[in-house]
């Protein structure tokens, strides 16, 4: 809950900046808040509180969330700084970052559903904003609209779904909800699950899983690089977080056909996602199809649900947020030319050009294919085994296929940087501030690290 | 402590050479192999005085929530397999000409060498697993920077298709983890063997194919003859003379013990698939022109009749496919160093362009000569105990099947003799009749292989006592079926 007050503080501040100059020191300031942010998470860990008549309330899970979430957003901050240099826009950035952000805060804290919404809603605007920030460019005014007009279409969904919950139970909190259901089985009205399929589908589309991804491969493409970043990472990780919280309390006592329907999107998002991303040549693109197939293997975390879905899922949200987050900055370091036809080809020679640039894609790249001893691989592990438990050998089957199909592609990149030679004709070198090289060595560290020790994240929660 | 030391020692070096290695790398990595030998040398001595030593085993707590632990131990087999790394190794390094390769490519030679100790050594199946694919990703990395024409196709194709049998392999492993709910390698032994056999079946493909595609067994070698033509030599021999150990050791330990039922039912497929290996790429391995793709292809006929003699579940059989596996790599390792002392003085690896040789380098002849009658199994020569173990644990397993693996035999012969007589014998040419000397470090290479080569064809016993206990404890698992 302090969380959110900082973080609105700072984007409140951020817009008064723009009054009285002060607004170049803003990213300081969102950085000193974030580290405020993370102190005070830690501080609390143990603390769990209901906030707002139990509109909110703190647990483990979103304390861990929020920690993971805060680190990523202040290395975003510090390695996508350049972007924020620019002083008539800068204000404007941090302040609709972090409301954002906050918003995110809120979707994994919510035990409302009002409040799942209100936090979606938050999420959401400012990245429709932020998307079309390069506003000359015509593939981020693209971005923005369609992000834009899909993203209004799954709130409805979203709306809708909570008030079929709400005629069916008479409340939108969800411990009620789930009372409700647990003395009401046998007579609930049809459009209980309706709402549930409605809620399903809205979360689903911010967590771009199959049938509703079409839009990410777009917008991921369009976005400016860092609002990309910021996408993959942040969002990605709050709906996913969101969704568990969500099915978790209420859908798991349902039975039957509701969870198949989390199982059937799993497994969709992870074939068609890895497998329109082996034939992709537009390197933001296909990280948009990869994570497509990332949100499959969250599904299923979400889908198992309990105390190992929950480890996994932070587990998986962790490390593929760090992975990503490393691969969009290195990707962002390579594609210079502004809103030409990128191709992986722009990788070439990557590992003769710029050393550093290249192993850290590589680990990233690694490790989001499920290679150990990186963190992508114990993600992956976690996963298998949670389907393992649920007796779904199928989905086990498709994980391992599609897996594969996603290294084919990881490994587009690794040949291109290491067995090919660079064109002649471009900026041979890529310049990196120490700074830079400080965080992605700090990233590639982290990588390693949480896959040598995967208790440090599993045991967050336990 | 001592197998923590034999697995993180090359860590350690890797990261050494990496940051002050320079233009030394390679005298570097040259005297940490032979440390590393004497290392092993100690462990070998402290296990002889006492199999139970503690110095040779270490078990620390690692991921407590899903009950993997750093359990690693050098009992006899380990000992084996680390026996045969540390001794190849100095043998790659030391075939390695001056300013061959830049510097980064030591570091990561020495980070696959780690891995497969790790792999030779682990007790607990996760961590195992983790070593098997740690090993896999400095030599496509290898490979990839240094390989020759094509060679990001080929080591591409290399690496999925290993991936490809590594993650069936782990989908095995977890199923038994969960059954098991434990690591540790006796616990999923017990778990494997109280499974319906419809489950120990699945769980024995899974297992195999990781198993299968790495040393390559038919139908799964396609990866192999380009990866091995193509990398560079001391890829090659890392390849073919360590990391090929690691599918049949894999097997040994891993697959034959694990699931009873399911070895028992599917014997006769695996059989089957290793001896149509061997006489498929025996008769291929007799068309071929290059000399490296030759021995790629012998290697994989080879392969087939180790991996017969672990599937025949004998203890004849499997002592067999350990001696066979140390002379394959000592052989293999000083083929490949051969063909690439050819290659650097003819430019060419054809062998019908090559002959007449012996008239210009004697010396090369007469040690080729040694390598040669290593590899065709001449009496008092290592593969000899090796091959012929390997052969009566298939003939009791099934006289047919022996039948058709001992052909590898005179295939083995025919093409070998071929090689040798169309290189070495005949009149020079106008090519070879300008080839150069031998150079001391060449010599003393060739010189030590073949003295290998005599002494573990003469003194087999040791070795054989050292894996004798670890094969009856694998025997008897592998014998427990409990419904």
């Amino acid at each position: 809950m302090l969380q959110i007050y900082i973080l609105s503080g700072i984007g409140i501040l951020a817009m008064i900046s723009e009054l009285i100059s002060f607004r170049k020191w803003m990213p300081v300031i969102a950085l000193f808040g974030l580290a405020m942010i993370i102190g005070t998470v830690t501080m609390h860990w143990g603390v769990q509180k209901s906030w707002y008549n139990n509109m909110m309330a703190e647990d483990r899970f979103d304390k861990s969330i929020i920690l993971i979430s805060s680190v990523i957003f202040l290395l975003w901050i510090i390695l996508f700084r350049d972007t924020l240099r620019d002083e008539r826009t800068v204000a404007e950035y941090i302040a609709l970052l972090c409301f954002s952000v906050v918003g995110g805060y809120m979707m994994v804290t919510f035990s409302n559903l009002v409040m799942l919404f209100l936090g979606v809603e938050i999420l959401s605007i400012p990245v429709y904003v932020l998307a079309g920030s390069n506003k000359k460019s015509l593939k981020s005014n693209e971005s923005a609209f369609k992000y834009f007009l899909m993203g209004a279409f799954a709130s409805g969904f979203l709306l809708f779904g909570m008030t079929f919950l709400y005629g069916a139970t008479g409340s939108f909190d969800i411990l009620s909800i789930h009372n409700y259901y647990g003395s009401h089985a046998g007579s609930m009205p049809f459009f209980f699950k309706i709402g549930l399929i409605m809620l399903v589908f809205g979360l689903g589309f911010k967590l771009s899983a199959v049938p509703f991804h079409f839009w990410t491969p777009d917008v991921y493409e369009g976005a400016p690089n860092h609002v990309t970043a910021f996408m993959a990472t942040m969002v990605k990780g709050f709906a996913a977080a969101a969704a568990f919280r969500l099915f978790n309390g209420v859908l798991h006592d349902v039975s039957g056909g509701m969870l198949t329907v989390l199982a059937v999107l799993s497994g969709l998002s992870m074939v068609i996602g890895n497998t329109l991303g082996a034939i992709q040549d537009n390197p933001k693109r296909l990280l948009a199809y990869s994570s497509i197939g990332h949100a499959g293997f969250m599904m299923l975390a979400i889908y198992a649900g309990t105390q190992l879905g929950a480890q996994a899922l932070v587990y998986y949200i962790a490390s593929y947020t760090l992975a990503s987050l490393l691969a969009l900055f290195i990707t962002h370091k390579v594609l210079i030319k502004d809103d030409a036809y990128w191709s992986i080809g722009d990788f070439a020679g990557l590992f003769s050009r710029n050393r550093l640039l290249a192993i850290g894609m590589s680990i990233a790249l690694l490790s989001m294919a499920g290679i150990p001893p990186l963190s992508g691989f114990f993600a992956k592990y976690f996963i298998f085994n949670l389907a393992y438990q649920h007796g779904r050998l199928d989905l086990v089957i498709v994980a391992i296929v599609s897996s594969l199909i996603g290294v084919y592609y990881y490994f587009k990149f690794i040949s291109a940087m290491f067995g090919r030679h660079a064109d002649q004709d471009i900026d041979w070198h890529i310049l990196l501030t120490g700074l830079d090289k400080a965080v992605i060595i700090l990233l590639v560290a982290m990588i390693i690290l949480l896959g040598l020790m995967p208790d440090t994240i599993l045991g967050l929660l336990a | 402590m001592l197998a923590n030391l034999l697995i993180l020692f090359p860590f350690a070096v890797a990261a050494l050479i990496y940051f002050a290695g320079g233009r030394s790398a390679k005298n570097i990595s040259l005297a940490a192999a032979l440390i590393l030998f004497l290392i092993n040398v100690f462990a070998l001595r402290t296990h002889s005085a006492d199999a139970t030593n503690s110095l040779l085993k270490s078990d620390l707590s690692w991921i407590q929530s899903i009950h993997a632990s750093w359990l690693v131990s050098l009992d006899g087999m380990s000992l084996f397999m680390t026996l045969l790394s540390t001794l190849i190794v100095p043998l790659i390094f030391m075939s390695i000409d001056e300013d061959r390769y830049p510097k980064g490519f030591y570091p990561l030679a020495w980070m696959m060498i780690g891995a497969m100790i790790g792999v030779f050594t682990a007790k607990d199946g996760l961590l195992f697993y983790i070593f098997w694919e740690l090993a896999l990703i400095p030599i496509y990395f290898i490979c990839l920077l240094w390989g020759g024409e094509h060679k990001a196709k080929i080591t591409f194709k290399f690496f999925v298709y290993t991936l490809f049998g590594s993650l069936f392999m782990l989908a095995a492993l977890i199923y038994l983890y969960n059954k098991a709910g434990s690591w540790d390698i006796n616990a999923l032994y017990a778990a494997g063997a109280s499974m319906s056999s419809v489950e120990q079946c699945l769980v024995f493909w899974g297992l195999f194919l990781g198993f299968a595609v790495k040393m390559p067994v038919w139908p799964f070698h396609t990866w192999q003859p380009d990866t091995y033509t193509n990398a560079p030599t001391q890829a090659t021999m890392l390849l073919s003379g360590i990391m090929l150990k690691m599918g049949t050791y894999g097997a040994i330990r891993w697959l034959v013990p694990m699931v009873p039922a399911g070895l028992s039912c599917n014997q006769n497929a695996v059989m089957v698939l290793s001896i149509i290996g061997i006489v498929y790429a025996s008769i291929i391995a007799l068309t071929q022109k290059d000399f490296k793709r030759m021995v790629a292809w012998s290697s994989i006929g080879h392969v087939g009749l180790i991996s017969a003699g672990i599937f025949a579940a004998n203890a004849i059989g499997i002592k067999g496919a350990f001696l066979q596996m140390l002379a394959h790599g000592i052989n293999v390792v000083g083929l490949f160093f051969i063909i690439d002392i050819i290659e650097k003085r003819l430019g060419t690896r054809d062998m019908t362009l090559m002959g007449g040789i012996r008239s210009v380098n004697p010396k090369l002849a007469l040690l080729f000569l040694f390598i040669t009658l290593g590899s065709v199994a001449l009496p008092l020569t290592n593969s000899f105990v090796g091959e012929f173990l390997l052969l009566n644990g298939v003939f009791l397993y099934n006289r047919y099947f022996a039948l058709f693996a001992g052909l590898t035999v005179i295939f083995g012969a025919v093409y070998m003799l071929r090689a040798y007589q169309s290189t070495m014998l005949g009149e020079s040419n106008k090519l070879t009749s300008a080839f150069g000397a031998l150079n001391s470090n060449e010599k003393m290479l060739l010189v030590v292989i073949s003295i290998l080569i005599i002494v573990f064809g003469l003194f087999p016993n040791a070795l054989l006592d050292l894996i004798g206990p670890g094969v009856e404890d694998i025997l008897l698992h592998s014998k427990t079926i409990i419904n």
